[in-house]
């Protein structure tokens, strides 16, 4: 019985972490837990329109 | 109701956005902390109408025609997605420079409510500002405000001017129509006007005691820390004394108290579980589990202290000094100057570092940035420094202090490597750093930005780190039948048998077990993880613990239960630092360097680097201290004379590609 319990425990700390791995991942959140990473997340997207705006720019000054 | 937080760069944007919405974005005393827009509601105490208002910090431009893709994304925002209001954040200390932009946004018809950041500043430096009559003249209303102080900051009476003038029209004191922004000549002419607008604005606004010619305290300051020769022994020394602080004294005492608490609920749940407990889901619960993520999370108040002492250097205006610093030998080696910054950054996290490499704009030097900012040491790996510290080398600062600057060398040589690889020896960059004032540190934001990174460790323990030593400890458990390890019998468990071919490339590096071999690999999931796998491969509970094993005194313990030396522990320590630091930056080099050849040739690059400066510090500490050379000798000599080989094949390509390339330009 006490094996069960132990087992049981155990189990639902596994599942408390890997739930809260795919619940940040889901909001978007590349790093577990970090505070900076809402950013980061936005990281392609954004890096995206900057690259376009960086050719617009390169052209601009030159 | 969306509102724009534009203004030049280290105006106090973020700040001002952080004290508005209750937010912990990254804050930095100098320019260039911000690369992307944040949006967040603002909070309820100075929002009393039912209507959201949501606020959007932008990165710091000087003007809305950029030369930057952080000032684009401020461009690209006010004049393309028309919030109702811009509140632009204007620095009261340099009030001639900023108000170059808001003749701009002026223009753009959008109610604009000054906010006049800094006020505190101008009161010390007696410098007084006609508020009413600066209102006037831009036809637009202007709040004083100090975004860093808690109370009486203006802030309620900022966001009472913007609710008053979302439907108000905005009138543009200068405006000049129909520029061509292609014509060079065209817009350096209405530059030149809209400057001489503003000075002659400011002249009749503003009135200084102190004038920008005088030499005041922080220039002379600045001659000192900035120096040529000196700037870069006092950034040693400083460093040496954060380290010194955080592993040797203060952390270490706040260490052991928390390790004091693991280890007391540790033996709390051995007694409550007892001997009726399977031994197999014991040890992995008390092992496996507590055991691997409390010796990670033992080392938390040394990064606590680490981080916090990091934070008061950048707020008080000294890690700008840093950059100029170290731009003079970045640019000799064909790096950006701003690639100061993203390495600065890599410090805390490699991530938003590798992500900060975006503002440059010369693709090669991004990416060669890109490649280079994870050898700096990250928070992830404070905690490996620290370990080895205590246990080797008697919590000696130097350790830390010797693998900072040992990243920046090896970044240095990298940077070289690489721009003789790609032939572009000859290119030179020029880098303009508007140096932020000095200002004494704010304690609160210290402690903000430090609880901050203490949060995000203990979710990564709990999760990553936590399912990582579970693992380790369940395949150390077993064997490939699925029996459990005999008592003795560890190499022939799962662990072992997947970790032995890995140790035997890593002999020469004085390293060649698989129990280090094992903690090195989870090591590339997460840095921390190799703290906590030795933890578990060894079955040592808590590091930390001064009094179970004698840390202070040298860790011999320890030290004998690894069977390492001095040197290999060097060796183990420069490896697990200088190859690649983690699968999540490795993604985020992926994203920045848009290109798998420069993506895996920055991995390889890592590895081969790690490799050989493990195998240096290991053959030539271990010639030195015992009058031989050490084990494997000979064919990792063989493995890092074909990587040193091959590095010199590419750099003699790339030298006959320069060659070409003159040629062609002198035709």
């Amino acid at each position: 019985m006490l094996n069960i319990i132990v087992l049981f425990v155990i189990l639902l700390i596994f599942a408390m972490a890997i739930g809260k791995i795919i619940s940040d991942k889901r909001k978007g959140i590349a790093c577990v837990g970090c505070s900076l990473s809402d950013n980061c997340s936005k990281v392609s997207s954004t890096f995206k329109d900057n690259k376009t705006m960086q050719q617009i720019n390169i052209k601009h000054i030159e | 109701m969306k509102i724009a937080l534009a203004g030049n760069p280290n105006s106090g944007k973020t700040t001002l956005f952080n004290a508005l919405t209750g937010k912990t974005a990254h804050v930095g005393n100098w320019a260039g902390v911000t690369v992307n827009k944040k949006e967040a509601l603002i909070k309820k105490i100075f929002n009393q109408t039912n209507t959201s208002i949501t606020a959007v910090d932008l990165p710091g431009a000087y003007s809305l025609s950029p030369f930057t893709s952080e000032e684009a994304i401020t461009r690209d925002f006010v004049k393309n997605q028309q919030p109702e209001v811009i509140i632009n954040i204007v620095d009261a200390t340099n009030l001639s420079r900023s108000l170059f932009l808001s003749t701009q946004l002026l223009e753009l018809g959008i109610p604009v409510v000054i906010a006049l950041n800094k006020t505190d500043l101008t009161q010390k430096k007696k410098t007084i500002i006609d508020v009413a009559a600066l209102s006037k003249m831009l036809s637009c209303p202007v709040v004083e405000i100090v975004a860093v102080k808690n109370r009486g900051n203006g802030l309620d009476a900022l966001i009472e001017k913007v609710l008053s003038v979302t439907e108000h029209s905005q009138r543009a004191p200068f405006k000049i129509d129909n520029v061509d922004l292609n014509n060079k000549k065209a817009v350096k002419e209405v530059d030149i006007k809209r400057f001489q607008f503003v000075e002659q604005l400011v002249q009749s606004v503003e009135m200084r005691q102190n004038k920008s010619n005088q030499q005041t305290i922080q220039d002379s300051v600045d001659r000192v820390v900035a120096h040529k020769w000196l700037g870069l022994p006092i950034f040693a020394f400083i460093m040496w004394t954060v380290f010194s602080i955080s592993q040797t004294y203060l952390g270490p005492i706040l260490a052991e108290i928390l390790g004091g608490w693991i280890e007391i609920f540790y033996v709390f749940v051995q007694n409550l579980l007892g001997n009726d407990v399977s031994p197999v889901l014991s040890s992995l619960l008390l092992d496996g589990i507590i055991g691997g993520v409390g010796a990670v999370v033992g080392f938390l108040p040394l990064i606590m202290v680490l981080f916090f002492l990091l934070a008061i250097l950048e707020d008080c205006g000294y890690m700008a000094r840093v950059a100029v610093v170290m731009d003079r030998y970045f640019k000799r080696v064909g790096l950006s100057g701003k690639s100061i910054i993203p390495i600065i950054i890599g410090t805390g996290c490699s991530i938003p570092g590798i992500m900060a490499t975006r503002t440059i704009k010369n693709e090669r030097q991004r990416r060669t940035t890109a490649m280079l900012t994870p050898f700096m040491p990250c928070g992830a790996k404070l905690p490996v420094i620290a370990l080895f510290a205590g246990v080797f080398f008697n919590d000696a600062a130097w350790v830390g202090t010797l693998m900072y600057f040992m990243g920046i060398a090896i970044i240095i040589l990298g940077a070289l490597v690489v721009m003789r690889i790609t032939g572009e020896k000859n290119s030179r960059s020029f880098f303009i750093m508007e140096l932020p004032e000095y200002r004494f540190p704010s304690i609160q934001r210290a402690i903000t930005s430090t609880l901050s990174r203490a949060k995000a460790f203990i979710v990564k323990a709990g999760t990553i780190i936590l399912l990582c030593n579970a693992a380790v400890q369940i395949m150390q458990t077993f064997t490939w039948q699925f029996d459990v390890v005999a008592a003795g019998e560890q190499s022939s468990s799962i662990l072992a048998s997947v970790s032995s071919p890995f140790a035997f490339f890593l002999i020469p590096l004085g390293f060649g077990v698989w129990q280090l071999a094992a903690a090195a690999i989870t090591g590339f999931i997460a840095k921390e993880n190799v703290v906590g796998t030795l933890a578990v491969v060894y079955s040592i509970t808590n590091f930390i613990n001064t009094d179970e094993l004698a840390l202070v005194s040298g860790g011999s313990q320890v030290a004998s239960i690894m069977g390492l030396s001095s040197v290999a522990a060097l060796s183990y320590l420069i490896f697990n630092l200088f190859t690649p630091p983690c699968f999540a930056a490795i993604g985020a080099m992926n994203a920045e360097m848009e290109d798998k050849k420069w993506l895996w040739g920055g991995v390889a690059f890592q590895f081969g680097m790690g490799y050989f400066m493990a195998f240096i510090t290991y053959q030539i500490g271990t010639l030195i201290t015992t009058g031989t050379l050490g084990d494997g000798f000979i064919y990792g000599f063989i493995i890092c004379l074909l990587l040193v080989s091959y590095l010199f094949y590419l750099m003699k390509k790339g030298d006959k590609q320069t060659v070409v390339t003159l040629k062609t330009m002198k035709n």
